[in-house]
């Protein structure tokens, strides 16, 4: 089995000018708790997760709106193409976790991300 | 047969009902932990806030933390599991609720810990029983993968059956 048999498309994902409160509402309106974050050209920048909002919100004392999804996001993203074996992913054909989980910075699949 | 104290978490911590979610976010940094029982004064569970329930409740009042009430916010409805339950009853409620988390109470219903799914999929890979457990009932990949099934596909899978 494929990561392209198992994955979600048809992702939606956040601009990196924008602010936590656009990344929370596509956590809101798609039911999901964690965003990719990418540059104009598609480029994965980051990931923003809905512990990641809550956690900004709390250290700094403001809301949503008052952030940027730049100042709270990961920047290190691991991703896989969709051809890999999920096997390869979960790590347990080889008992190497990251063998297969690339650090990439562009998503791969067309159609895999709209924005 | 194992319970649920065997595996459980006793590290107790909590809020209550007129914190505000600046409180709760506290406890989530602070136990680095994305979900805090709330209990009465009897330390009672009457509710259960996450983190993803704070993140919500900011977007959608457009308030920062602070502003914002666990009372008006938390889930009242909070499926619990009793000191002395096996750990199979545990998974199923696990499963059916599709919840990672399940607060341990006394008989009376007082916070005394918290179960999570990882701290069963622990027990079981280092149990001597293997990963299968000797539940008999379920292993945790069917647990997880009904918890983590989206809820709309969830609600049709019950209805079907």
């Amino acid at each position: 089995m494929r990561v392209r048999e198992a994955m979600t498309p048809n992702v939606h994902a956040c601009e990196r000018i924008g602010t936590l409160e656009r990344a929370a509402q596509i956590m809101w309106e798609r039911d999901c708790g964690s965003v990719p974050i990418v540059s104009g050209a598609r480029m994965v920048v980051g990931v923003v997760t809905d512990r990641d909002i809550t956690m900004a919100c709390y250290i700094q004392g403001k809301r949503p709106s008052e952030i940027g999804v730049m100042e709270v996001m990961s920047r290190v993203v691991h991703a896989c193409e969709p051809g890999t074996p999920i096997e390869d992913v979960l790590g347990t054909s080889r008992g190497d976790r990251r063998r297969c989980l690339l650090e990439r910075r562009r998503v791969i699949h067309r159609g895999g991300i709209e924005s | 047969m194992n319970r649920v104290e065997d595996v459980m978490s006793g590290e107790v911590y909590f809020c209550h009902l007129d914190d505000t979610l600046n409180a709760a976010a506290q406890i989530m940094w602070e136990r680095d932990c994305g979900c805090v029982p709330v209990v009465d004064d009897q330390r009672r569970v009457v509710g259960i806030m996450t983190d993803r329930d704070a993140c919500m409740a900011a977007y959608t009042q457009g308030k920062a933390l602070k502003e914002l009430l666990v009372s008006a916010i938390c889930a009242r409805e909070v499926q619990t599991c009793k000191l002395g339950e096996s750990l199979a009853a545990a998974e199923e409620k696990m499963a059916h609720a599709q919840i990672r988390r399940l607060p341990v109470t006394d008989q009376d219903g007082r916070l005394i810990g918290m179960l999570s799914l990882s701290d069963l999929a622990h027990h079981f890979k280092t149990s001597v029983a293997g990963p299968r457990g000797a539940l008999g009932s379920r292993n945790i990949s069917t647990v997880l993968e009904a918890v983590s099934r989206p809820r709309a596909v969830a609600e049709q899978a019950s209805i079907a059956t």
